[in-house]
């Protein structure tokens, strides 16, 4: 479902990530660690195409990422949803249009788009808030508009990056049983986060850490902890 | 796929009221534009008219001897009537040529030549519209005038078909560098107003991507906006140009001009709507591409 070999990005002089190479079955939940400026947004974005890649093979939802056409990337994406830390939905625009956004670039008909967005927002709790504008809503409430606009089109794969970042404990939890549920239903979802309290109540999960855009420990097989030497020599 | 293209096209319209005084201002200059392009288009076209109808046209004029006698000066207008092509033959007596002189001064009193006219017998012979070597025809014709009996000297003047010639040549010269520099000014404006349409909609775009949106999914709603502030702008320019043309079609109908403006035919009005919709669609694609 997901497969890094080598990967490796820099921003001018400054190597993001570094010689990456992990893989993930279908069904499996990866936490993603490591603190800030580790490379987990980096390599967050090299997964869903919003950076090219330049070192390394990507191969995601049976993509391969490394010169994949602009053409191409909008199929990708139809396969991978993200959730953001900053949510990136529109504040003018209600509920219900953020989340029927995804469903509708895929030109499916109203009805359908109809009962699938209020099914999920059912499930989100968000169902009395179906017609408010997500400028009015509170910041939990944002985030679970993203989580369903996320949700809706049943993608592969899931990336969330810091999503319960800008929550409160509570919501954080609420958000992480989202993410459960929804992962029991067979998506893969790679969650980023700094918080070691999240990974810690979820231990069974595969967890990769990185540190300077390094993998400097995995629980599982398919990740290759980071070795100096090997580093830049392949492209 | 023509629901989602009706939505997406709605939702084109919709968007210009994101920016509503961005998209009046433009839409304003490109109804500015097309009523310019318009009204040097309803110029070019009636001075054209006019100078066709009459180009190719040539008068000539006929001053017969003193000592001619009244029966051979009438037989030989009798014989140019007879011409091929003639369209208009006025002849003046020695009396009626100083009587038709005399009103045009103002306070013209012929009394005190009556019956002693200094004035010649005069014809003026107009000839039909005619193609082809009309300087070769000219100097035939002139010739054979001039060996008509009596005829002491022939005049010809072809002047309209001096200045339609020039206009040709100055409207063919100036007119497409103007409507094209009209048309830059046109793709500017309604460029950088979509410019701006896709600012304000940045976060929107970047979502939609971010969903699988493809190019023309996100492009459509813009092209739509470009198209449409195109083709009301249009529109109105047009309607304005028309308003004005209403009220100045009988400005020059007055002697000796007696011109009568007509509109612009169907296919340039049409022009003037389309073309500026069509610089809103390229300019819009321009500003979506970049």
């Amino acid at each position: 479902m997901l497969n890094v070999t080598n990967l490796s990005h820099n921003f001018g002089s400054y190597w993001a990530l570094k010689n990456c190479s992990f893989s993930l079955k279908k069904g499996e939940f990866l936490f993603l660690t490591g603190s800030s400026g580790a490379g987990k947004t980096t390599l967050l974005r090299l997964l869903y195409a919003s950076l090219p890649v330049m070192r390394g093979n990507v191969n995601v939802a049976g993509y391969n990422l490394k010169n994949l056409p602009a053409s191409k990337v909008p199929n990708l994406r139809r396969q991978v949803s993200v959730v953001f830390q900053d949510f990136k939905i529109l504040p003018y625009r209600t509920v219900f249009q953020n989340v029927a956004m995804a469903l509708e670039v895929r030109g499916l008909n109203k009805v359908h788009i109809d009962r699938r967005v209020r099914a999920v927002l059912r499930g989100l709790g968000l169902e009395n808030r179906i017609n408010v504008l997500c400028g009015e809503l509170s910041g939990g409430e944002q985030q679970r508009v993203a989580v369903a606009r996320s949700i809706v089109v049943n993608p592969q794969i899931l990336l969330a990056d810091e999503p319960t970042g800008n929550l409160d404990d509570d919501l954080a939890v609420r958000m992480m049983e989202i993410f459960k549920q929804f992962h029991k239903h067979g998506t893969t979802v790679v969650l980023a986060t700094h918080s070691h309290e999240l990974v810690r109540m979820h231990s069974q999960a595969r967890q990769l850490r990185l540190e300077q855009g390094k993998i400097v420990a995995a629980n599982w097989r398919g990740a290759q902890v980071f070795s100096e030497p090997e580093f830049g020599v392949q492209s | 796929m023509i629901s989602v293209l009706g939505k997406l096209v709605s939702r084109g319209i919709k968007d210009i009221a994101l920016h509503p005084w961005a998209q009046f201002m433009t839409l304003l200059a490109v109804s500015f534009i097309t009523f310019l392009a318009g009204l040097m288009l309803l110029g070019v076209d009636n001075l054209d008219k006019e100078l066709r109808a009459t180009s190719g046209e040539m008068t000539f004029q006929i001053y017969w001897k003193e000592d001619v006698s009244p029966k051979q000066v009438k037989s030989a207008w009798a014989s140019l009537r007879k011409m091929k092509g003639v369209i208009e033959l006025r002849t003046y007596t020695p009396d009626e040529a100083l009587k038709d002189l005399a009103s045009t001064f103002p306070q013209g009193n012929t009394s005190m030549f009556e019956g002693k006219s200094p004035l010649p017998y005069t014809a003026v012979l107009k000839f039909a519209h005619r193609k082809g070597d009309l300087a070769g025809w000219k100097e035939k014709t002139e010739t054979a005038l001039r060996q008509l009996k009596g005829v002491d000297s022939v005049r010809s003047s072809s002047l309209k078909d001096e200045v339609a010639k020039t206009w040709g040549q100055f409207s063919g010269t100036l007119t497409w560098p103007v409507i094209v520099f009209l048309g830059f000014i046109l793709s500017m404006a309604v460029g950088n107003t979509m410019k701006l349409s896709l600012i304000s909609r940045k976060d929107e775009i970047e979502i939609l991507k971010l969903v699988g949106a493809k190019n023309w999914y996100i492009r459509t709603p813009l092209l739509v906006g470009g198209a449409t502030l195109g083709f009301t702008g249009g529109m109105l320019g047009v309607l304005t140009l028309y308003g004005l043309w209403w009220n100045l079609k009988d400005a020059f109908n007055f002697a000796p001009l007696y011109w009568e403006m007509s509109f612009l035919p169907v296919d340039q009005a049409l022009l003037l709507i389309f073309v500026p919709m069509t610089v809103g669609i390229i300019s819009s694609w321009v500003a979506v591409r970049s």
